[in-house]
């Protein structure tokens, strides 16, 4: 027969293994310069809080209850899907601003060429205005 | 040995109003040394007012913040061949005077870099004793990382040699560049020291960094410089001509 016992501590152990195996892949993109420092600590705030909540179970059925989760172990699931969300909405944000950005450069470069285009009808005699 | 070409960096954002004195000052003192303001997308006057004195100018397209104003400077110097950088904040805290000090420093000794620091002598520095305490817990925190002394990390009061300022046009840390920097430059085997000086106050405008906030910046600033201590050696270090081979024959 399945024994309920068995599948809360594997879960528990898949789910640290998950979130350390993470964490400890974050650091390491972090420091061969993959990866941006703000990003690793995006990572290791959820590395921890999922190794926090999947360690103490206790501390699961506090938070469930408070939160009003029925089934303890969903509260991992829950907590990262939102995390997730969470990430999902700042790399949004710097999406944006990279494409503010892009533009501006656009802008200029063409501007730029521009300029220099100028530069060299009028060196080369071609005088306009 | 010839005369070495430097250059003075004042990375400026919205200094319009600072930085008539301070080049006023630059100009009296040291007539020989190069000026570039690094202009990081300042909604005032900046520009023109450094324009106006007769120094360079390089115009960010937008903020890029202080890592970003300031490594430009450096790759500025690398493309114009300077032998020495030295960098300085734009709003007049530090004291064009003690340029000559670090200038010699960097001169006469074999360091990379030169730091002026506010903590090695005392009294070279007023603030909330907050402040006080977290850079001083960031030297700490940078001596260890490090294996130099560092009592000033978070000084961007510096000197650079050539081989110094082209690694930082290349890999200037951009989220906290001052106690970044030191933990970076050390760990590429760079030679670190420090010189004392004083600051003055600051003349116009706010510092950004305030009050409780001290706090809070100095957990995420001391995490960035573990993550920046843990970061791989960068194998090649650039090429420096100027610099004298070691008797030994290594590295």
């Amino acid at each position: 027969m399945l024994d309920p016992q068995q599948f809360d501590v594997r879960i528990q152990i898949v789910a640290i293994a998950g979130a350390v195996a993470l964490m400890v892949i974050a650091v390491e993109l972090v420091r061969r310069r993959r990866l941006g420092e703000v990003y690793s600590i995006i990572w290791l705030i959820l590395g921890s809080v999922v190794t926090i909540l999947a360690l103490f179970r206790n501390v699961q059925e506090i938070v469930a209850k408070w939160v009003g989760v029925y089934y303890p172990p969903s509260l991992i699931f829950g907590t990262l899907i939102f995390l997730q969300l969470g990430v999902t909405l700042y790399l949004s944000v710097a999406l944006t601003r990279l494409e503010t950005r892009n533009q501006i450069l656009t802008q200029r470069l063409a501007l730029l060429e521009h300029h220099v285009f100028r530069l060299h009808k009028c060196e080369n005699g071609q005088d306009n205005s | 040995m010839p005369d070495t070409r430097t250059l003075v960096i004042l990375p400026a954002w919205n200094e319009a109003e600072n930085l008539p004195p301070l080049l006023d000052e630059l100009r009296r003192r040291y007539p020989q040394y190069d000026v570039l303001v690094v202009n990081d997308g300042s909604s005032d006057c900046t520009s023109q007012v450094a324009q106006a004195w007769g120094v360079q100018v390089v115009e960010l397209p937008y903020n890029l913040g202080i890592g970003g104003a300031e490594q430009t400077g450096f790759m500025y110097a690398q493309h114009y061949g300077y032998d020495v950088a030295v960098r300085l904040d734009a709003d007049g805290q530090h004291p064009p005077e003690e340029v000559e000090a670090l200038v010699h420093a960097l001169l006469d000794s074999r360091a990379d870099v030169i730091i002026g620091s506010r903590f090695l002598e005392v009294e070279g520095f007023r603030s909330s004793w907050l402040r006080r305490i977290g850079i001083r817990w960031l030297a700490l925190l940078g001596t260890m990382l490090t294996r130099q002394r560092i009592t000033d990390s978070t000084s961007g009061f510096r000197a650079y040699r050539r081989g110094a300022f082209e690694f930082l046009a290349r890999f200037n840390p951009q989220d906290y560049p001052e106690p970044e920097s030191v933990v970076l430059l050390a760990r590429n085997d760079f030679y670190v020291k420090e010189v004392p000086i004083m600051m003055r106050e600051r003349w116009v405008g706010q510092s950004s960094i305030r009050g409780i906030r001290t706090a809070y910046y100095m957990v995420k600033v001391t995490l960035a410089l573990l993550i920046a201590a843990l970061r791989e050696p960068v194998r090649q270090r650039l090429a420096e001509p100027d610099r004298p081979k070691t008797v030994q024959g290594g590295k």
